[in-house]
């Protein structure tokens, strides 16, 4: 079970809101924070602590934030009331993609058997297969789209942010689901062993209705010539959320103890933006 | 002898041409001993204004019964758990835009409701009536802000 303790605050005692902005300059930590440090802490520190720019930005990540706008766009405008077309989110998509580069002079990767032309005809495709599928189409209430929140999750940690995708409302249920973009489908282990994102948002999102059973889902659209849409349910699961937070608690312990060692493997070393400045790159 | 620490704050605000001020005096007792740890008293400083903070806050918003605490760690939508949330707000406000009227009139006048003060379903409600306000077409006028129930 978490502990609810609070600890008073000295000087010897800093609370962790304050530890984390001295290191990151925000007074808070997110998910995709914590995983990264897991996979290699050393690319933390280059990116959050030293803010050091990246050598190039993947086209995977500007192609997943583009697709992600174009549903968020989907979302707000049916909360409104009014339906969007294929061809409008596409144009959302494209200039999401063009967001991403203004102003930045930072070279986008693509894989070898990509190109920018590419992905955007996949994203066509996409958003069409998005839009005809239950992922466009909640049951419900639609309450919130792209929500950022914040709260504590351990006395120990500093706060953590999460920015939801979706979260709608049915007569007895909240619903929170993640979207992503994803190679090939997902299977029912794949979303288990990804459980533990939404296993930690569910103790912010629940702050919002408590008196409500909620419901995890993951949004998957594949990337693919025929793309395929998946809604995944998450087993909401309260002892393993608590056990999620025990293994965070090491990593923020290492986080504010300044742990930084390099941590080279072939599948994170290269997509590592950071290859000049790292010791280690030379050995993968 | 102990180290006597006193904390005092005032807040003034107006609304219809009414002022309202409320004040708060916190004293509190301390080891004489923090004199030779600036810091540390600092921090007990720093500490007594914040509950005097959340003691005028409380004052000043009764209906709000969180305490400061639990709104620090509640969500990004207000400070209030179950108020609306930011998504909703633009929402309405999107809606009432496109119908020209007032979202904060709507809320009173269909539900005897601040709009401030509304619920994520007492939101979702609102959201219901404004759609159903608007001309058909376009997609419009659906049941229930999301698809179908």
């Amino acid at each position: 079970m978490i502990s609810t303790a609070t600890q008073p605050t000295t000087a010897k005692n800093p609370k962790p809101n304050d530890i984390v902005e001295s290191m990151t300059g925000r007074r808070h930590l997110s998910w995709s924070q914590l995983y990264s440090y897991r996979s290699c802490p050393r690319k933390w520190f280059y990116s959050h602590v030293e803010g050091l720019e990246p050598e190039f930005i993947s086209a995977a990540l500007i192609f997943g934030s583009a697709i992600h706008s174009a549903a968020q766009h989907h979302y707000e405008q049916n909360l409104t009331g009014v339906s969007s077309t294929p061809a409008e989110l596409v144009e959302v998509y494209r200039q999401s993609w063009k967001d991403e580069q203004l102003g930045r002079d930072i070279p986008v990767r693509f894989n070898k058997t990509e190109s920018k032309e590419d992905l955007h005809a996949t994203a066509e495709k996409m958003i069409a297969a998005f839009l005809s599928s239950a992922l466009a189409k909640p049951e419900g209430d639609l309450i919130a789209i792209e929500e950022t929140l914040t709260g504590q999750v351990h006395p120990d940690m500093p706060d953590l942010v999460a920015r939801i995708d979706v979260i709608w409302q049915t007569d007895d249920s909240t619903h929170l689901m993640d979207l992503k973009t994803s190679k090939s489908r997902w299977s029912e282990a794949k979303a288990r062993e990804s459980a533990d994102q939404l296993l930690l948002y569910q103790l912010l999102v629940s702050r919002m209705s408590p008196d409500q059973h909620l419901q995890l889902h993951f949004g998957v659209i594949t990337k693919a010539k025929s793309p395929a849409t998946q809604l995944l349910d998450v087993l909401q699961d309260q002892e393993r959320s608590d056990t999620v937070i025990e293994l965070m608690l090491p990593v923020w312990q290492a986080m504010r103890s300044g742990v930084d060692y390099c941590s080279p493997s072939p599948m994170s070393c290269s997509t590592c933006p950071f290859h000049s400045k790292c010791p280690a790159y030379r050995g993968t | 002898m102990p180290l006597t620490l006193n904390v005092g704050l005032s807040r003034k605000t107006s609304e219809n041409y009414n002022s309202k001020g409320i004040s708060i005096n916190l004293t509190a007792e301390l080891d004489q001993a923090l004199l030779a740890k600036p810091e540390e008293l600092q921090d007990q400083v720093s500490e007594l204004y914040q509950q005097a903070e959340e003691a005028l806050e409380r004052q000043q918003n009764p209906q709000q019964k969180q305490s400061h605490q639990q709104k620090q760690h509640s969500n990004g939508n207000g400070g209030n758990g179950d108020g609306m949330t930011q998504s909703q707000r633009r929402a309405i406000d999107a809606i009432c835009k496109r119908l020209d009227t007032n979202p904060a009139e709507e809320a009173k006048h269909e539900f005897g409701l601040d709009l401030d003060q509304m619920s994520i379903r007492e939101a979702s409600k609102l959201i219901d009536h404004l759609k159903s306000l608007q001309p058909a077409g376009n997609g419009r006028n659906q049941r229930g802000n999301g698809g179908s129930r």
